[in-house]
């Protein structure tokens, strides 16, 4: 009998406690447990890249908001498609507790006719951005030739076809930038030769076998500082503060080239706003951790948060200059 | 000269955490390094949040011992189970499995290891002395080179096709086939993708690797009296340290193949994956009267051995001083430098000599500490092939698929790996040579890039450009010799027949 009463006396006090907390919490009951398992992370690249270093940074200090692990797991292939498929997939009960890497332009690869692809970007639920890296052109410092935007231009006016350019795949940020010049800049006509990576580009320019090299603010300081490139040219409409003497593009010429390598967070399409709002906030704060900012500088991957309208411009934006630029038309 | 600069800080890799660093990355490179599917710069990619808390020199000995001893643990399996645990070990596993079978797993290890050990050593010391005028010299490597450098590979198939070089063409042919399929990187077209999301980033080097010599091995041990051991023997012979005469008769074959790596390394993505091959062609076109290329040839073993772990240290020159890594490996590592708050270039030396150079003595001691936990190590890991071919055959089969999946997390790969597999298992049934896929699939993108970067650098006159060019032209001359030797009547190399001798067990 004793026994038993306690267990009553017991379980009511369970009750009155949780009625209390309901109380208290008010609708904030559901935010109290979720998420209430480790989170998946997915990256779309091998481990080792830019995109799994910066995530593998980031993991701990969204951990610490979220107060559940935050499990980083790289699902590799297709460029990035094999992940994204199943991104735009997901269901938004069973996988509530995923959320995942979506580069730009590289999904925007969506629009390119022969890739036959069912997903447009509303296929994706973004949830915030989370690092923005602008396109710059750079020279091999003290090439005679150019030393800057203009000279580079008037040089390619005067020897059409003569300048070679090393730039990543097609379809790519970098190459993004030079197929937008060919197309509205008249005279605009040089050589281009890919890559898959800016480690080969870097050694084409600066070993001389190129002229100049499309790649991000970011990756390309270190070899600024080292002497060996010259940035003559952000592709953004304001300078970037890490090269405030560099004009943009747009300053030379007044054409509004953008191009930027981009990392946001996307997570299941259709979750509930509630459950949406709890990641929302703790990759704001995680972002913000100035322990975490400090970590990106050093890593030299500058981070930019936004989310809602403001995310949804600039994807908008991007991708009307894909569209404009039809980069699967530029090369026969 | 810059060896003085880097005295001083030899004192330091003998610090307590110093040295913890690099035993652990050496037991973890080993590990994953001898496991088929896990690669040596996923390895270092994982111990990149691990290393935040410790200062910058440590991170970064913990990372280069993996990358030292992960290179080397990949030859264990290559070896013992015919399953190289990397790509740089795939040729490894054609002379060395053969040994294996042979009942000599252990003179194989100790060569293996005596190989590996000294050639890391000689370009961990390279790369402390030389850094920076070799990283010149790497630059001078652009689209010319780059292709010849690839057709100099191609070479290889000729010498490793084993009696019939038809059919090493053809295996070479339907690699560099294979190797066209996905997003084309010039035009953005997908080349053979059949609207297939697996296929458009083409056939990864891992799954293909695992595919043609581990799951093809495993389909292959699963046949037969499922009782017999792969040595064939009951009992190894444990004598694990090298003998003198065993070095002396394969000095011309270690030399060769340290000399292969340390000068591959140097070239920004041509690594490990491709020194092997070239060292081990060389070897056969050296081949005496007496040698056994093919079935067990130690020589054969010596200079790949040599040549992957010669690779290492030199590899990481660019890196260090032009930021340009070499291969996937040094690229994970540069990352890594760059979160400790290095920047790769001269600056590192002038500013932080004490962090840098004590990175390179930590590699170079890396090697040593390397040799003496695989000698321990290497006779646990031997008895695997005292175990009955029923057990190992589908062990091999289940870490296969384990392995892919655990690379890339994609479903697409292991079909890729079983297709690769079945091809590989089929193929050397009728005799034709797998690594002449693999040399086509490894060889083919760099040539097809090299080419296509060439003609537009010299903007359509390709032959004129590359003869202005020195290393170009050095390389035509090496790809000439190489197709030379490979058809050479074998007679006129009969002249002086060596004595058959080799070093007793």
């Amino acid at each position: 009998m004793k026994n038993r009463s306690e267990k009553f006396l017991l379980l009511t006090a369970t009750a009155i406690t949780v009625a209390l907390m309901i109380a208290i919490n008010g609708v904030n009951v559901l935010a109290a447990d979720f998420p209430n398992k480790p989170v998946q992370m997915v990256v779309p690249f091998k481990a080792g890249g830019g995109a799994d270093r910066t995530i593998r940074l980031f993991a701990p200090f969204l951990s610490k908001e979220l107060g559940v692990p935050v499990n980083v797991i790289n699902i590799a292939g297709g460029g990035g498609w094999v992940a994204w498929s199943q991104m735009a997939q997901w269901d938004p009960e069973k996988d509530d507790h995923k959320l995942g890497v979506v580069n730009l332009p590289h999904v925007l690869s969506l629009l390119d006719p022969r890739m036959k692809r069912k997903e447009t970007l509303k296929s994706f639920n973004f949830l915030a951005w989370h690092s923005l890296d602008p396109c710059i052109w750079a020279v091999r410092e003290g090439d005679e030739r150019f030393q800057s935007l203009k000279e580079f231009l008037a040089y390619v006016k005067a020897n059409p076809n003569k300048v070679v350019m090393s730039t990543t795949a097609v379809g790519s940020d970098d190459h993004m930038g030079i197929a937008f010049a060919e197309k509205f800049l008249p005279d605009f006509k040089v050589r281009k030769v890919y890559a898959n990576g800016d480690s080969k580009k870097i050694q084409e320019v600066i070993g001389g076998h190129t002229d100049a090299v499309a790649g991000n603010v970011g990756y390309y300081i270190p070899y600024m500082m080292d002497a060996k490139l010259k940035p003559i040219a952000v592709l953004s409409l304001e300078r970037s503060p890490n090269l405030p003497s560099v004009p943009t593009f747009f300053e030379v010429t007044g054409l509004k080239n953008i191009s930027y390598a981009g990392r946001t967070l996307a997570t299941a399409p259709g979750m509930s706003e509630e459950k949406r709002g709890i990641y929302l906030e703790a990759i704001k704060r995680a972002i913000e951790n100035p322990e975490y900012v400090m970590k990106e500088i050093k890593n030299k991957n500058p981070l930019l948060f936004k989310s809602g309208d403001d995310l949804w411009n600039t994807l908008n934006a991007s991708q009307k200059i894909v569209e404009e630029v039809k980069f699967w038309e530029s090369e026969k | 000269m810059f060896g003085e600069d880097a005295l001083p800080y030899l004192i330091n890799v003998m610090s307590l955490q110093n040295f913890g660093a690099m035993l652990l990355g050496v037991v973890i490179g080993l590990v994953i390094g001898a496991i088929p599917g896990l690669s040596p710069p996923m390895a270092i990619a994982l111990l990149i949040p691990v290393s935040f808390q410790m200062p910058p020199e440590t991170a970064l000995i913990l990372m280069v011992s993996c990358f030292a001893a992960g290179i080397y643990g990949g030859s264990f399996s290559a070896i013992l189970l015919h399953a190289p645990g990397t790509s740089a070990s795939a040729a490894s596993a054609i002379e060395g499995y053969e040994m294996t079978k042979r009942g000599k797993a252990i003179e194989a290890i100790r060569i293996s290891t005596f190989a590996s050990v000294v050639g890391g050593i000689i370009s961990g010391f390279v790369l402390l002395l030389l850094a920076p005028p070799l990283a010149k010299v790497s630059l001078l490597f652009g689209p010319s080179e780059y292709f010849l450098v690839a057709i100099l590979g191609l070479t290889a198939i000729a010498a490793v096709s084993h009696g019939s070089v038809i059919k090493g063409l053809i295996s070479g042919l339907l690699g560099l086939f294979l190797s066209t399929f996905g997003v084309d990187q010039y035009s953005g077209f997908p080349r053979y993708t059949f609207d297939v999301i697996g296929l458009e980033s083409g056939f990864d080097i891992l799954p293909a690797i695992i595919g043609l010599f581990a799951f093809a091995q495993g389909l292959e041990l699963s046949e037969g009296d499922a009782r017999s051991n792969i040595s064939g023997v009951k009992k190894l012979s444990w004598n694990i340290w090298p003998k003198f005469s065993e070095i002396y008769y394969l000095r011309w074959s270690l030399i060769r193949g340290w000399a292969t790596g340390l000068v591959m390394g140097i070239i920004p993505a041509a690594g490990g994956s491709v020194a092997q091959w070239i060292a081990y062609a060389w070897e056969i076109r050296r081949a005496k009267w007496g040698d056994q290329f093919g079935k067990g040839e130690i020589k054969g073993l010596a200079a790949t051995e040599g040549s992957n772990n010669g690779v290492t240290g030199t590899s990481l020159i660019p890196m260090f001083v032009l930021g340009i890594p070499g291969g996937i490996s040094a690229a994970v590592i540069l990352g890594a430098l760059m979160i400790h708050g290095l920047q790769p270039g001269m600056r590192l030396f002038k500013n932080s000599p004490e962090v840098i150079y004590t990175i390179m003595w930590g590699f170079i001691f890396a090697n040593v500490v390397m040799g003496f936990i695989a000698v321990f190590l290497a006779r646990s890991m031997a008895y695997l092939t005292l175990f009955p071919r029923g057990i190992i055959g589908p062990m091999i089969l289940i870490f296969s698929i384990i392995g892919v999946y655990a690379g890339s997390n994609n479903y697409y790969d292991i079909w890729i790996m079983f297709a690769f597999g079945l091809m590989g298992y089929f193929l050397t049934k009728l005799r034709f040579v797998s690594a002449g896929i693999l040399l086509g699939i490894i060889l083919g993108p760099i040539a097809e890039n090299g080419l296509r970067d060439l003609l537009i650098v010299s903007n359509g006159s390709p032959v004129m450009f590359v003869l202005t060019r020195p290393i170009s032209i050095a390389l035509l001359v090496c790809i000439a010799l190489a197709l030379y030797f490979s058809y050479k009547p074998k007679s006129s190399s009969n002249s002086k027949p060596a004595p058959a001798k080799k070093p007793g067990k």
